[in-house]
Protein backbone atom coordinates (compact mmCIF):
# COMPACT_ATOMS: atom_id res chain seq x y z
CA UNK A 1 0.00 0.00 0.00
CA UNK A 2 1.28 3.22 1.20
CA UNK A 3 2.48 4.36 -2.01
CA UNK A 4 4.51 1.18 -2.62
CA UNK A 5 4.79 -0.79 -5.71
CA UNK A 6 1.66 -0.95 -7.22
CA UNK A 7 2.64 -2.18 -10.52
CA UNK A 8 0.54 -3.00 -13.59
CA UNK A 9 1.02 -5.26 -15.92
CA UNK A 10 2.54 -4.75 -19.41
CA UNK A 11 -0.29 -4.79 -21.85
CA UNK A 12 -2.75 -3.06 -18.96
CA UNK A 13 0.38 -0.37 -19.21
CA UNK A 14 -0.21 -0.41 -22.91
CA UNK A 15 -3.80 0.14 -22.73
CA UNK A 16 -3.65 3.23 -20.41
CA UNK A 17 -1.06 4.58 -22.73
CA UNK A 18 -2.95 4.47 -25.73
CA UNK A 19 -5.32 6.63 -24.73
CA UNK A 20 -2.99 9.73 -24.45
CA UNK A 21 -2.32 12.21 -26.65
CA UNK A 22 0.82 12.77 -28.68
CA UNK A 23 2.19 15.28 -26.91
CA UNK A 24 2.75 13.88 -23.06
CA UNK A 25 3.46 10.26 -24.65
CA UNK A 26 6.42 12.25 -26.55
CA UNK A 27 7.86 13.13 -22.85
CA UNK A 28 6.67 10.04 -21.28
CA UNK A 29 9.23 8.51 -23.53
CA UNK A 30 12.12 9.82 -21.12
CA UNK A 31 10.66 7.86 -18.11
CA UNK A 32 12.42 4.50 -18.81
CA UNK A 33 14.00 2.11 -21.15
CA UNK A 34 11.22 0.11 -20.90
CA UNK A 35 8.67 3.11 -21.61
CA UNK A 36 10.27 4.57 -24.41
CA UNK A 37 10.84 1.31 -26.27
CA UNK A 38 7.02 0.47 -25.89
CA UNK A 39 5.72 3.97 -27.11
CA UNK A 40 8.10 3.76 -29.88
CA UNK A 41 6.47 0.28 -30.95
CA UNK A 42 4.57 0.12 -34.49
CA UNK A 43 1.86 -2.24 -32.64
CA UNK A 44 1.47 0.77 -30.16
CA UNK A 45 1.89 3.88 -32.44
CA UNK A 46 -1.37 2.27 -34.62
CA UNK A 47 -2.86 1.33 -31.04
CA UNK A 48 -2.80 5.28 -30.19
CA UNK A 49 -3.72 6.47 -33.40
CA UNK A 50 -6.64 4.46 -34.12
CA UNK A 51 -7.90 5.91 -30.55
CA UNK A 52 -6.61 9.76 -30.30
CA UNK A 53 -9.16 11.99 -31.99
CA UNK A 54 -7.90 13.86 -35.28
CA UNK A 55 -5.19 16.06 -35.35
CA UNK A 56 -6.30 19.54 -37.06
CA UNK A 57 -3.68 21.38 -39.28
CA UNK A 58 -4.38 25.87 -39.68
CA UNK A 59 -2.19 28.34 -40.79
CA UNK A 60 -1.65 31.18 -38.81
CA UNK A 61 0.02 35.06 -39.15
CA UNK A 62 3.01 34.99 -36.94
CA UNK A 63 3.09 39.20 -37.88
CA UNK A 64 6.13 41.06 -35.95
CA UNK A 65 4.41 44.34 -35.06
CA UNK A 66 7.84 46.16 -34.94
CA UNK A 67 8.54 45.03 -38.51
CA UNK A 68 5.15 44.90 -40.14
CA UNK A 69 6.37 41.93 -41.58
CA UNK A 70 3.90 39.27 -42.64
CA UNK A 71 4.72 35.62 -42.24
CA UNK A 72 2.29 32.68 -42.34
CA UNK A 73 3.28 29.35 -40.23
CA UNK A 74 1.47 26.16 -40.23
CA UNK A 75 0.11 24.63 -37.36
CA UNK A 76 -0.60 20.98 -35.90
CA UNK A 77 -2.69 20.49 -33.39
CA UNK A 78 -4.98 18.42 -31.19
CA UNK A 79 -8.26 18.61 -29.96
CA UNK A 80 -6.89 19.56 -26.51
CA UNK A 81 -5.43 22.73 -28.18
CA UNK A 82 -1.87 21.89 -27.80
CA UNK A 83 0.27 22.68 -30.81
CA UNK A 84 2.48 19.98 -32.03
CA UNK A 85 4.39 20.91 -35.00
CA UNK A 86 4.49 24.17 -36.33
CA UNK A 87 6.43 25.01 -40.04
CA UNK A 88 7.32 28.52 -40.88
CA UNK A 89 7.25 30.58 -43.71
CA UNK A 90 4.37 29.06 -45.21
CA UNK A 91 3.54 30.88 -48.95
CA UNK A 92 -0.53 31.33 -48.81
CA UNK A 93 -3.33 30.31 -46.46
CA UNK A 94 -4.35 28.47 -49.64
CA UNK A 95 -4.69 25.02 -47.48
CA UNK A 96 -6.22 22.04 -48.96
CA UNK A 97 -8.66 20.85 -46.66
CA UNK A 98 -7.70 16.39 -46.76
CA UNK A 99 -7.84 13.56 -44.27
CA UNK A 100 -4.19 12.79 -45.24
CA UNK A 101 -0.88 11.84 -43.62
CA UNK A 102 0.94 14.91 -45.73
CA UNK A 103 -0.36 18.13 -45.88
CA UNK A 104 -0.91 20.86 -49.17
CA UNK A 105 -0.70 24.58 -49.39
CA UNK A 106 -0.68 26.23 -52.42
CA UNK A 107 -0.56 29.56 -53.88
CA UNK A 108 -2.80 30.87 -57.02
CA UNK A 109 0.29 31.87 -58.85
CA UNK A 110 2.18 28.86 -59.09
CA UNK A 111 4.08 26.27 -57.00
CA UNK A 112 2.55 23.88 -54.06
CA UNK A 113 4.09 23.08 -50.75
CA UNK A 114 3.55 19.18 -49.41
CA UNK A 115 4.57 19.03 -46.21
CA UNK A 116 5.18 15.89 -44.09
CA UNK A 117 4.67 16.64 -40.55
CA UNK A 118 5.89 13.53 -39.11
CA UNK A 119 9.39 13.43 -40.79
CA UNK A 120 9.23 17.54 -40.86
CA UNK A 121 9.54 17.44 -44.34
CA UNK A 122 8.85 20.67 -46.68
CA UNK A 123 9.04 20.54 -50.54
CA UNK A 124 7.76 22.58 -52.72
CA UNK A 125 6.87 21.73 -56.14
CA UNK A 126 5.23 23.25 -59.53
CA UNK A 127 7.53 26.47 -59.25
CA UNK A 128 6.04 29.32 -61.59
CA UNK A 129 8.12 29.53 -65.07
CA UNK A 130 8.35 33.44 -65.15
CA UNK A 131 8.17 32.99 -69.22
CA UNK A 132 4.54 31.57 -68.98
CA UNK A 133 2.12 33.84 -69.50
CA UNK A 134 0.05 34.80 -66.07
CA UNK A 135 -2.37 32.07 -64.79
CA UNK A 136 -4.26 31.02 -62.40
CA UNK A 137 -3.70 27.80 -60.77
CA UNK A 138 -5.42 25.55 -58.15
CA UNK A 139 -4.56 22.22 -56.94
CA UNK A 140 -5.96 19.17 -55.83
CA UNK A 141 -4.55 16.21 -53.49
CA UNK A 142 -5.44 12.93 -52.94
CA UNK A 143 -3.76 8.96 -52.73
CA UNK A 144 -4.56 6.76 -55.69
CA UNK A 145 -6.87 3.59 -54.49
CA UNK A 146 -5.26 0.57 -54.29
CA UNK A 147 -1.69 1.57 -54.53
CA UNK A 148 -1.98 4.36 -52.16
CA UNK A 149 0.45 6.59 -53.69
CA UNK A 150 -0.12 10.52 -53.50
CA UNK A 151 -0.66 12.45 -56.28
CA UNK A 152 -0.91 16.42 -56.83
CA UNK A 153 -3.22 17.33 -59.88
CA UNK A 154 -3.20 20.89 -60.99
CA UNK A 155 -5.61 23.39 -63.27
CA UNK A 156 -4.42 26.21 -64.96
CA UNK A 157 -6.95 28.47 -66.30
CA UNK A 158 -5.85 32.35 -67.87
CA UNK A 159 -7.23 35.50 -66.52
CA UNK A 160 -9.57 36.48 -69.13
CA UNK A 161 -10.34 32.91 -70.77
CA UNK A 162 -12.79 30.53 -69.09
CA UNK A 163 -12.17 28.03 -71.28
CA UNK A 164 -8.64 26.32 -72.06
CA UNK A 165 -8.37 25.15 -68.82
CA UNK A 166 -4.99 23.15 -68.77
CA UNK A 167 -5.01 19.64 -66.28
CA UNK A 168 -1.92 18.27 -65.16
CA UNK A 169 -1.03 15.23 -62.66
CA UNK A 170 2.24 14.61 -61.03
CA UNK A 171 3.34 11.79 -58.83
CA UNK A 172 4.88 12.99 -55.08
CA UNK A 173 7.42 10.70 -53.47
CA UNK A 174 9.51 11.85 -50.47
CA UNK A 175 12.29 12.58 -52.44
CA UNK A 176 11.36 16.80 -52.25
CA UNK A 177 12.52 16.76 -56.22
CA UNK A 178 10.50 18.24 -58.61
CA UNK A 179 8.35 15.70 -59.91
CA UNK A 180 7.06 14.99 -63.63
CA UNK A 181 3.85 16.62 -64.68
CA UNK A 182 1.87 14.72 -67.49
CA UNK A 183 -0.73 16.77 -69.30
CA UNK A 184 -4.50 15.08 -68.27
CA UNK A 185 -8.00 16.12 -70.26
CA UNK A 186 -9.65 19.19 -69.12
CA UNK A 187 -12.41 19.09 -66.69
CA UNK A 188 -15.66 19.17 -68.60
CA UNK A 189 -16.18 22.15 -67.20
CA UNK A 190 -15.00 25.42 -65.88
CA UNK A 191 -14.23 24.15 -61.84
CA UNK A 192 -13.72 26.29 -58.68
CA UNK A 193 -10.53 26.85 -57.48
CA UNK A 194 -11.71 28.20 -53.95
CA UNK A 195 -10.85 25.27 -51.34
CA UNK A 196 -14.15 24.69 -49.65
CA UNK A 197 -15.23 23.87 -53.22
CA UNK A 198 -13.41 20.63 -53.80
CA UNK A 199 -13.11 17.16 -51.73
CA UNK A 200 -10.95 14.38 -51.89
CA UNK A 201 -12.70 11.08 -50.87
CA UNK A 202 -10.41 8.23 -50.89
CA UNK A 203 -9.16 8.10 -54.48
CA UNK A 204 -11.14 10.80 -56.42
CA UNK A 205 -10.99 14.23 -56.68
CA UNK A 206 -14.20 16.73 -56.58
CA UNK A 207 -14.27 19.72 -58.54
CA UNK A 208 -17.82 22.21 -58.01
CA UNK A 209 -18.64 24.29 -61.13
CA UNK A 210 -17.40 27.73 -61.17
CA UNK A 211 -20.34 29.88 -60.95
CA UNK A 212 -19.48 33.44 -62.00
CA UNK A 213 -21.08 35.07 -65.21
CA UNK A 214 -24.31 34.44 -65.21
CA UNK A 215 -24.58 30.43 -65.58
CA UNK A 216 -26.64 30.08 -62.96
CA UNK A 217 -28.81 27.01 -64.14
CA UNK A 218 -25.74 25.24 -63.97
CA UNK A 219 -23.68 25.74 -60.83
CA UNK A 220 -25.03 22.81 -59.49
CA UNK A 221 -22.40 20.29 -60.69
CA UNK A 222 -19.24 18.58 -59.57
CA UNK A 223 -17.07 16.89 -61.99
CA UNK A 224 -15.22 13.73 -60.36
CA UNK A 225 -11.83 12.99 -61.44
CA UNK A 226 -10.29 9.06 -60.78
CA UNK A 227 -6.30 9.48 -59.25
CA UNK A 228 -5.86 5.64 -60.84
CA UNK A 229 -7.32 5.64 -64.21
CA UNK A 230 -6.57 9.50 -64.29
CA UNK A 231 -9.84 10.67 -66.19
CA UNK A 232 -12.29 12.73 -65.05
CA UNK A 233 -15.45 9.76 -64.46
CA UNK A 234 -18.89 10.97 -64.34
CA UNK A 235 -20.61 14.67 -63.86
CA UNK A 236 -22.63 14.59 -60.37
CA UNK A 237 -25.37 16.70 -60.33
CA UNK A 238 -25.79 18.15 -56.48
CA UNK A 239 -28.68 17.96 -54.24
CA UNK A 240 -32.08 19.66 -55.02
CA UNK A 241 -31.48 22.15 -53.03
CA UNK A 242 -33.78 24.90 -55.09
CA UNK A 243 -32.30 28.18 -55.99
CA UNK A 244 -29.84 28.25 -53.05
CA UNK A 245 -29.97 32.70 -53.85
CA UNK A 246 -28.66 33.39 -50.70
CA UNK A 247 -27.18 30.36 -49.54
CA UNK A 248 -23.43 29.23 -49.28
CA UNK A 249 -22.29 25.88 -50.33
CA UNK A 250 -19.52 23.65 -49.99
CA UNK A 251 -17.84 20.21 -50.85
CA UNK A 252 -16.61 17.88 -47.62
CA UNK A 253 -15.57 13.93 -47.34
CA UNK A 254 -17.40 12.95 -44.52
CA UNK A 255 -16.98 9.08 -43.29
CA UNK A 256 -15.20 8.40 -46.81
CA UNK A 257 -18.58 9.77 -48.14
CA UNK A 258 -18.62 13.21 -50.55
CA UNK A 259 -21.36 15.41 -48.59
CA UNK A 260 -22.31 19.11 -49.70
CA UNK A 261 -22.82 21.51 -47.47
CA UNK A 262 -25.41 24.20 -47.43
CA UNK A 263 -25.87 27.31 -45.66
CA UNK A 264 -29.25 28.76 -46.07
CA UNK A 265 -31.62 31.96 -44.50
CA UNK A 266 -34.06 29.76 -42.68
CA UNK A 267 -37.94 31.18 -41.41
CA UNK A 268 -37.49 29.45 -38.41
CA UNK A 269 -36.56 32.69 -36.63
CA UNK A 270 -39.02 35.73 -36.29
CA UNK A 271 -36.83 37.82 -38.47
CA UNK A 272 -36.53 35.98 -40.76
CA UNK A 273 -32.48 36.15 -40.55
CA UNK A 274 -31.68 33.16 -38.86
CA UNK A 275 -29.03 30.89 -40.87
CA UNK A 276 -29.28 26.82 -41.27
CA UNK A 277 -27.05 24.22 -42.58
CA UNK A 278 -27.90 21.43 -44.65
CA UNK A 279 -25.49 18.65 -44.83
CA UNK A 280 -26.08 16.29 -47.93
CA UNK A 281 -24.44 12.96 -48.37
CA UNK A 282 -24.29 11.58 -51.70
CA UNK A 283 -24.77 7.97 -51.61
CA UNK A 284 -24.94 6.93 -55.12
CA UNK A 285 -22.78 8.74 -58.05
CA UNK A 286 -24.01 7.27 -61.27
CA UNK A 287 -27.36 8.46 -60.57
CA UNK A 288 -26.70 11.38 -58.20
CA UNK A 289 -28.59 10.54 -55.18
CA UNK A 290 -28.24 12.46 -51.92
CA UNK A 291 -30.03 12.00 -48.66
CA UNK A 292 -30.12 15.45 -46.37
CA UNK A 293 -28.48 13.70 -43.19
CA UNK A 294 -28.43 16.42 -41.00
CA UNK A 295 -29.48 20.51 -40.46
CA UNK A 296 -27.84 22.62 -38.12
CA UNK A 297 -29.16 25.09 -36.10
CA UNK A 298 -26.91 27.01 -34.12
CA UNK A 299 -27.12 29.62 -31.48
CA UNK A 300 -27.83 33.22 -32.95
CA UNK A 301 -24.22 34.37 -31.41
CA UNK A 302 -22.56 32.37 -33.79
CA UNK A 303 -21.71 32.02 -37.33
CA UNK A 304 -21.24 28.79 -39.08
CA UNK A 305 -18.07 29.10 -40.93
CA UNK A 306 -17.25 25.52 -41.68
CA UNK A 307 -18.63 22.15 -40.88
CA UNK A 308 -14.97 20.13 -40.51
CA UNK A 309 -16.07 16.49 -39.47
CA UNK A 310 -19.08 14.10 -38.88
CA UNK A 311 -17.89 11.57 -36.34
CA UNK A 312 -19.11 8.30 -36.12
CA UNK A 313 -21.59 8.99 -33.19
CA UNK A 314 -23.27 11.57 -34.95
CA UNK A 315 -21.69 14.64 -33.22
CA UNK A 316 -20.53 17.28 -35.71
CA UNK A 317 -17.45 19.28 -35.54
CA UNK A 318 -18.11 22.55 -36.92
CA UNK A 319 -15.46 26.19 -37.29
CA UNK A 320 -17.52 29.16 -35.99
CA UNK A 321 -16.62 32.26 -35.27
CA UNK A 322 -18.45 34.92 -32.56
CA UNK A 323 -17.58 38.20 -32.01
CA UNK A 324 -15.83 38.78 -28.90
CA UNK A 325 -16.18 41.12 -26.34
CA UNK A 326 -12.32 42.20 -25.50
CA UNK A 327 -11.80 44.59 -22.77
CA UNK A 328 -8.57 46.61 -21.60
CA UNK A 329 -7.92 49.42 -19.46
CA UNK A 330 -7.86 51.82 -22.65
CA UNK A 331 -10.88 50.62 -24.85
CA UNK A 332 -14.00 48.32 -24.76
CA UNK A 333 -13.56 46.49 -28.06
CA UNK A 334 -15.35 43.87 -30.46
CA UNK A 335 -13.38 41.55 -32.00
CA UNK A 336 -14.32 37.91 -34.76
CA UNK A 337 -12.76 35.19 -33.50
CA UNK A 338 -13.00 31.46 -34.34
CA UNK A 339 -13.85 28.49 -32.18
CA UNK A 340 -14.02 24.81 -32.92
CA UNK A 341 -16.92 23.29 -31.74
CA UNK A 342 -19.23 19.85 -31.14
CA UNK A 343 -22.51 20.44 -32.39
CA UNK A 344 -24.99 17.50 -31.39
CA UNK A 345 -27.46 17.50 -34.01
CA UNK A 346 -30.34 15.54 -31.43
CA UNK A 347 -30.04 18.25 -28.74
CA UNK A 348 -28.75 21.39 -31.07
CA UNK A 349 -26.39 21.63 -27.82
CA UNK A 350 -22.46 22.87 -28.85
CA UNK A 351 -20.05 22.22 -26.91
CA UNK A 352 -16.41 24.35 -27.14
CA UNK A 353 -13.29 22.41 -28.08
CA UNK A 354 -11.05 25.31 -28.31
CA UNK A 355 -10.56 28.97 -29.27
CA UNK A 356 -8.34 29.53 -32.22
CA UNK A 357 -5.45 32.09 -31.71
CA UNK A 358 -6.19 36.02 -32.63
CA UNK A 359 -3.78 35.29 -35.48
CA UNK A 360 -5.93 32.38 -37.29
CA UNK A 361 -5.81 32.52 -41.16
CA UNK A 362 -9.16 30.38 -41.37
CA UNK A 363 -8.35 27.54 -43.37
CA UNK A 364 -7.95 24.00 -41.83
CA UNK A 365 -7.02 20.71 -42.57
CA UNK A 366 -6.86 17.06 -40.81
CA UNK A 367 -3.43 14.98 -40.30
CA UNK A 368 -4.17 11.67 -40.08
CA UNK A 369 -0.24 10.61 -39.92
CA UNK A 370 1.44 10.06 -36.35
CA UNK A 371 3.59 12.12 -35.04
CA UNK A 372 5.13 9.40 -32.36
CA UNK A 373 6.42 7.01 -35.78
CA UNK B 1 -36.13 0.72 -13.33
CA UNK B 2 -39.32 -0.11 -15.25
CA UNK B 3 -37.84 -2.55 -17.27
CA UNK B 4 -39.82 -4.67 -19.46
CA UNK B 5 -39.18 -8.15 -18.13
CA UNK B 6 -38.80 -10.77 -20.40
CA UNK B 7 -39.06 -14.19 -19.24
CA UNK B 8 -35.38 -14.70 -20.40
CA UNK B 9 -34.79 -12.06 -17.71
CA UNK B 10 -36.64 -13.38 -15.21
CA UNK B 11 -34.85 -16.91 -15.83
CA UNK B 12 -31.74 -15.51 -15.35
CA UNK B 13 -32.51 -13.43 -12.10
CA UNK B 14 -33.61 -16.35 -10.32
CA UNK B 15 -30.14 -18.60 -10.89
CA UNK B 16 -27.92 -17.37 -8.21
CA UNK B 17 -24.00 -17.55 -8.66
CA UNK B 18 -22.07 -17.43 -5.53
CA UNK B 19 -18.27 -15.77 -5.95
CA UNK B 20 -15.18 -16.91 -3.61
CA UNK B 21 -13.25 -14.20 -2.44
CA UNK B 22 -8.92 -14.73 -2.01
CA UNK B 23 -9.50 -14.62 1.91
CA UNK B 24 -12.76 -16.83 1.55
CA UNK B 25 -15.12 -14.28 1.80
CA UNK B 26 -18.70 -15.28 -0.24
CA UNK B 27 -20.72 -13.31 -2.33
CA UNK B 28 -24.23 -14.50 -3.84
CA UNK B 29 -24.94 -12.54 -7.18
CA UNK B 30 -27.94 -12.88 -10.36
CA UNK B 31 -26.25 -14.57 -12.97
CA UNK B 32 -27.09 -11.28 -15.09
CA UNK B 33 -24.95 -9.28 -12.29
CA UNK B 34 -22.11 -12.24 -12.42
CA UNK B 35 -21.86 -12.66 -16.60
CA UNK B 36 -21.20 -9.00 -17.14
CA UNK B 37 -17.84 -11.08 -16.16
CA UNK B 38 -17.00 -12.99 -19.46
CA UNK B 39 -14.62 -15.20 -17.35
CA UNK B 40 -17.57 -16.01 -14.98
CA UNK B 41 -19.66 -16.49 -18.29
CA UNK B 42 -17.49 -19.02 -19.57
CA UNK B 43 -17.58 -21.16 -16.58
CA UNK B 44 -21.35 -21.02 -16.18
CA UNK B 45 -21.25 -22.32 -19.63
CA UNK B 46 -19.27 -24.90 -18.83
CA UNK B 47 -21.23 -25.94 -15.92
CA UNK B 48 -18.63 -25.60 -13.51
CA UNK B 49 -19.78 -22.81 -11.31
CA UNK B 50 -21.90 -25.58 -8.57
CA UNK B 51 -19.86 -24.99 -5.09
CA UNK B 52 -19.17 -21.41 -5.77
CA UNK B 53 -16.80 -19.72 -7.98
CA UNK B 54 -12.88 -19.30 -6.23
CA UNK B 55 -11.72 -15.99 -7.31
CA UNK B 56 -8.23 -16.26 -5.54
CA UNK B 57 -6.98 -13.17 -7.45
CA UNK B 58 -9.50 -10.88 -5.80
CA UNK B 59 -10.14 -9.76 -2.24
CA UNK B 60 -12.85 -9.32 -0.52
CA UNK B 61 -12.95 -5.56 -0.39
CA UNK B 62 -12.04 -5.45 -4.03
CA UNK B 63 -14.73 -8.31 -5.21
CA UNK B 64 -17.43 -5.72 -3.18
CA UNK B 65 -16.64 -3.30 -5.38
CA UNK B 66 -16.50 -5.20 -8.58
CA UNK B 67 -19.76 -6.51 -7.94
CA UNK B 68 -21.01 -2.86 -7.00
CA UNK B 69 -20.16 -2.08 -10.35
CA UNK B 70 -21.73 -5.38 -12.45
CA UNK B 71 -24.91 -4.90 -10.21
CA UNK B 72 -25.39 -1.25 -11.55
CA UNK B 73 -24.63 -2.14 -15.49
CA UNK B 74 -26.46 -5.43 -15.31
CA UNK B 75 -29.58 -3.19 -14.98
CA UNK B 76 -28.42 -1.00 -17.76
CA UNK B 77 -27.60 -4.16 -20.11
CA UNK B 78 -31.45 -5.01 -19.16
CA UNK B 79 -33.00 -1.57 -19.93
CA UNK B 80 -30.79 -1.54 -23.75
CA UNK B 81 -32.30 -4.78 -24.33
CA UNK B 82 -35.52 -3.60 -23.76
CA UNK B 83 -35.37 -0.42 -25.93
CA UNK B 84 -34.37 -1.54 -28.97
CA UNK B 85 -37.37 -4.30 -29.06
CA UNK B 86 -40.65 -2.66 -28.39
CA UNK B 87 -39.78 0.84 -27.06
CA UNK B 88 -39.46 3.66 -29.40
CA UNK B 89 -40.89 6.67 -28.25
CA UNK B 90 -40.20 9.59 -26.70
CA UNK B 91 -40.87 9.43 -23.69
CA UNK B 92 -38.86 6.19 -23.59
CA UNK B 93 -35.85 7.96 -24.76
CA UNK B 94 -35.93 10.10 -21.69
CA UNK B 95 -36.22 8.09 -19.56
CA UNK B 96 -33.37 6.24 -21.11
CA UNK B 97 -31.32 9.48 -21.18
CA UNK B 98 -31.64 10.09 -17.89
CA UNK B 99 -30.49 6.76 -16.62
CA UNK B 100 -27.72 7.23 -19.04
CA UNK B 101 -26.73 10.13 -16.70
CA UNK B 102 -27.31 8.87 -13.67
CA UNK B 103 -25.10 5.80 -14.76
CA UNK B 104 -22.46 8.12 -15.69
CA UNK B 105 -22.91 9.79 -11.86
CA UNK B 106 -22.59 6.61 -10.85
CA UNK B 107 -19.13 5.87 -12.72
CA UNK B 108 -17.64 9.30 -11.51
CA UNK B 109 -18.47 8.44 -7.80
CA UNK B 110 -17.62 4.80 -8.04
CA UNK B 111 -13.94 5.87 -9.57
CA UNK B 112 -13.31 8.13 -6.85
CA UNK B 113 -10.96 5.91 -5.03
CA UNK B 114 -7.05 6.23 -3.90
CA UNK B 115 -4.36 4.90 -6.72
CA UNK B 116 -4.06 1.16 -5.19
CA UNK B 117 -7.50 0.69 -4.65
CA UNK B 118 -7.87 1.62 -8.69
CA UNK B 119 -5.05 -0.44 -9.68
CA UNK B 120 -6.77 -3.30 -7.99
CA UNK B 121 -9.65 -2.92 -9.61
CA UNK B 122 -8.32 -2.76 -13.09
CA UNK B 123 -6.17 -6.00 -12.30
CA UNK B 124 -9.54 -7.40 -11.08
CA UNK B 125 -11.36 -6.29 -13.98
CA UNK B 126 -8.63 -7.43 -16.02
CA UNK B 127 -8.97 -10.96 -14.85
CA UNK B 128 -12.51 -11.35 -15.10
CA UNK B 129 -12.37 -9.58 -18.12
CA UNK B 130 -15.53 -6.78 -17.84
CA UNK B 131 -15.23 -4.57 -20.48
CA UNK B 132 -16.89 -1.90 -19.10
CA UNK B 133 -14.81 -1.69 -15.92
CA UNK B 134 -11.80 -2.37 -17.93
CA UNK B 135 -12.43 0.41 -20.15
CA UNK B 136 -13.48 2.85 -17.12
CA UNK B 137 -10.60 2.06 -15.18
CA UNK B 138 -7.49 2.50 -17.72
CA UNK B 139 -9.16 5.69 -19.22
CA UNK B 140 -8.98 6.88 -15.73
CA UNK B 141 -5.12 6.24 -14.93
CA UNK B 142 -4.62 8.14 -18.68
CA UNK B 143 -6.46 11.32 -17.68
CA UNK B 144 -4.79 11.22 -14.22
CA UNK B 145 -1.13 10.78 -15.70
CA UNK B 146 -1.71 13.08 -19.06
CA UNK B 147 -0.56 16.05 -17.82
CA UNK B 148 2.70 14.84 -15.73
CA UNK B 149 5.90 15.40 -16.10
CA UNK B 150 8.63 12.38 -16.40
CA UNK B 151 9.93 12.84 -13.00
CA UNK B 152 6.45 12.66 -11.80
CA UNK B 153 5.33 9.59 -13.23
CA UNK B 154 8.54 8.03 -12.24
CA UNK B 155 7.40 9.12 -8.52
CA UNK B 156 4.22 7.62 -8.54
CA UNK B 157 4.87 4.62 -10.50
CA UNK B 158 7.97 3.32 -8.68
CA UNK B 159 9.95 3.30 -11.82
CA UNK B 160 13.50 3.78 -12.02
CA UNK B 161 14.91 5.73 -14.65
CA UNK B 162 17.49 3.30 -16.46
CA UNK B 163 18.12 5.92 -19.26
CA UNK B 164 21.80 7.34 -19.31
CA UNK B 165 21.73 11.20 -19.20
CA UNK B 166 22.95 11.93 -22.59
CA UNK B 167 19.70 8.93 -24.13
CA UNK B 168 17.86 11.01 -21.99
CA UNK B 169 18.87 14.44 -23.47
CA UNK B 170 18.40 13.26 -26.95
CA UNK B 171 14.85 12.36 -26.26
CA UNK B 172 14.58 15.88 -25.22
CA UNK B 173 15.65 17.38 -28.30
CA UNK B 174 14.06 15.02 -30.58
CA UNK B 175 10.78 16.01 -29.35
CA UNK B 176 11.24 19.14 -27.58
CA UNK B 177 8.04 20.94 -28.44
CA UNK B 178 6.48 17.97 -26.16
CA UNK B 179 8.26 19.69 -23.05
CA UNK B 180 7.30 22.96 -23.77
Amino acid sequence: MEGAAVSLPEDIIFDVLSRLPVKPLCRFRCVSKEWRALISGEAFVAAQKSRAASLLVGVFSSSSRCTDEHKLELRVMDMDGSVLRVFKDVVTTLLLPTRLDLVCVYGIRGGATIIDPAAGRVSTVGKHNPNTPMRIWHYSFGRETPSGAYKLLRIQKSFNDDHGQLCEIAMIDDSGAEPTWRQRPAPPFVTDRYSGRKATVIGTLYFMAHTSGGRRESWNRIAAFDLKSEEWTETINGPPMGQCKDGTIALAEFKATLNMVQTVRTPAYDDGHGLCTNIWALIDSKKSIWIKQYTIEIPRNLFLHRVLDVLSDGRILLLNSFWKQEKNVFSHRSALRYIIQFYNPSTKAVTDIMEMAEEFGVTMSFYTGSLLS
Amino acid sequence: MASAGSGDEKAAAAAMITLISSDNEKFEVTEATATLSQTIRHMIEDGCTDGGVPLPNVTSKILARVIEYCKKHATAAAGEEGSSSSFSDAAFLEVDRAFLEELEEFDDAFLEVDRATLFDLILAANYLDIKGLLNLTCQKVADSVKGKTPEQIREMYNIVNDLTPEEEAEIRRETQWAFE
